[in-house]
């Protein structure tokens, strides 16, 4: 299911540099006139979610899948009102994720309305490698910092064999 | 990795140091060759105590510490950052993280002992402190080396044993220890971030950020310790390095002292140190260097070839 502009549902961030792990954090906005009761959120298992915020407001459950990690936050029903999300209201939940690698990561997240129905949005984080200039940033410190020690120690070599060259 | 410096501007900062380090070898291997290629030319004039063991024995251990303190650092800042180096060698990355804090919490405690050492050695012991604190001098002889490394020309005599970018490496050395001690310290104690899932991680950080900070000092330092590095290698600086190894150096070689002062800076009744370095010639038995006498009969400040360090 595409996302679209209107949709209830964001996430932030959803373009990541990052070669392993990030936080992410749902938005949930009710749009109907239905108190939301429970968010999830499912990642393909290669996206492994680590850990969910800790909202006293929410009680959170992850869980593992055969193909997929679903994180899912429960709001606390008081007696006056309770912690849902009202209708016209938003909630933001958080979790953390280790990336893979670079690519494009489908989620998928639903909310369980007061009345027992629910509704699913598909959303997608974008995971890049961390760059300069177009270039991964790891491989160009890698490589300078290669020079750098190179670059010296490939003078002494070369004139320790001119001078001994030149003592024969 | 929110709460941590982003690993774009710590890899800047790298980047930018490195870069330096490599225009310079550029400029002056290419553009001034006999400079570059010069020291180590041999010992024709006899040698003459460069470090004593105290002070070689500190260096070598601080080098260790640094070492250790610079890969668990990085492993702590950002594992994957190092995980393909160590990962391949053997090394536990993710599966031993708590274990990288002991081991980097022990390498800073080693490090601020040796460091008390190195106080106490050279304000008590030596008395050399002096050569280390920036004066006008400095100034002037960092302009003119600024000068000369754009616009080319004579190279420039180094003024004292220890020149002005020796004196701003430890002045700089000493701002990102305290800074690293002090944010250090209060990530271990208030704001232990590796007890806690990474999403809470920002709510337990101080309002003034002293992870991000203790990040930005750990790689100013570890582009200075390159830095340190690559200058140590040069050949030019080869004589020093000789002489943190084996505690002399060619008289040839050895440090200049200020017209008008005494010997390199020291103090005669240091010089009365029972320390001595290994074929120390005479009375400087502080393993720091003795100007050798010219032909006038006057101190001939011993520079290197060139008259030039890095």
């Amino acid at each position: 299911m595409p996302v679209h502009s209107e949709s209830p549902v964001a996430i932030a961030p959803s373009n990541v540099y990052s070669y392993e792990s990030e936080n992410f954090f749902v938005t949930v906005n009710d749009t109907k006139p239905i108190p939301i009761s429970s968010v999830s959120v499912t990642a393909p298992l290669v996206l492994q979610i680590v850990g969910t915020d800790q909202n006293p407001n929410w009680s959170h459950v992850l869980t593992r899948n055969q193909s997929s990690y679903t994180a899912a936050w429960y709001g606390l029903i008081r007696i006056q009102g309770g912690r849902l999300i009202q209708p016209g209201n938003s909630s933001t939940l958080g979790f953390s994720a280790n990336v893979p690698g670079p690519g494009t990561y489908q989620l998928v997240v639903t909310a369980l309305y007061f009345d027992g129905s629910n509704e699913s949005w598909q959303t997608v984080i974008i995971v890049s490698n961390p760059s300069l200039l177009g270039q991964d940033v790891r491989t160009l410190v890698y490589f300078l910092g290669a020079i750098v020690i190179l670059l010296p120690v490939s003078q002494s070599i070369v004139l320790a064999l001119r001078r001994r060259d030149g003592a024969r | 990795m929110v709460h941590t410096l982003s690993i774009v501007v710590s890899s800047s900062i790298l980047i930018a140091a490195f870069s330096l380090y490599v225009v310079h070898w550029f400029r002056r291997s290419l553009w001034q060759t006999r400079s570059a290629t010069s020291g180590a030319s041999g010992i024709e004039g006899g040698e003459t105590a460069g470090f004593d063991r105290v002070q070689r024995l500190f260096h070598w251990s601080v080098t260790i510490a640094t070492v250790v303190l610079a890969v668990s650092g990085l492993i702590l800042y950002y594992p994957a950052y190092v995980a393909p180096f160590l990962n391949s060698v053997g090394v536990p990355v993710h599966s031993y993280f708590v274990g990288w804090v002991d081991i980097h919490v022990v390498g800073a405690v080693i490090l601020l002992g040796l460091i008390v050492v190195h106080i106490a050695w050279d304000s008590f012991k030596l008395r050399t402190t002096k050569l280390m604190v920036p004066n006008r001098e400095d100034v002037r002889e960092a302009m003119v080396r600024a000068w000369r490394f754009v616009w080319g020309g004579s190279p420039t005599p180094r003024s004292s044993k220890y020149d002005v970018f020796m004196k701003s490496y430890h002045a700089l050395l000493i701002v990102c220890s305290l800074g690293l001690g002090v944010t250090g310290l209060v990530q271990y104690v208030w704001a232990p971030w590796w007890k806690f899932p990474e999403i809470l991680h920002l709510q337990i950080e101080p309002w003034w950020k002293p992870t991000i900070l203790h990040d930005l000092f750990g790689f100013i330092l570890i582009g200075l310790v390159v830095g340190h590095t690559y200058f140590t290698l040069l050949m030019v600086n080869r004589p020093l390095l000789k002489a943190m190894v084996t505690g002399v150096i060619a008289r040839d070689e050895a440090m200049p002292t200020l017209p008008g002062g005494p010997a390199n800076g020291i103090p005669e009744e240091a010089m009365s140190s029972p320390i001595v370095g290994l074929a120390s010639p005479g009375p400087n038995a502080n393993g720091v260097s003795l100007p050798s006498r010219g032909p006038e009969g006057t101190e001939r400040f011993g520079l290197a070839e060139d008259g030039q360090t890095e």
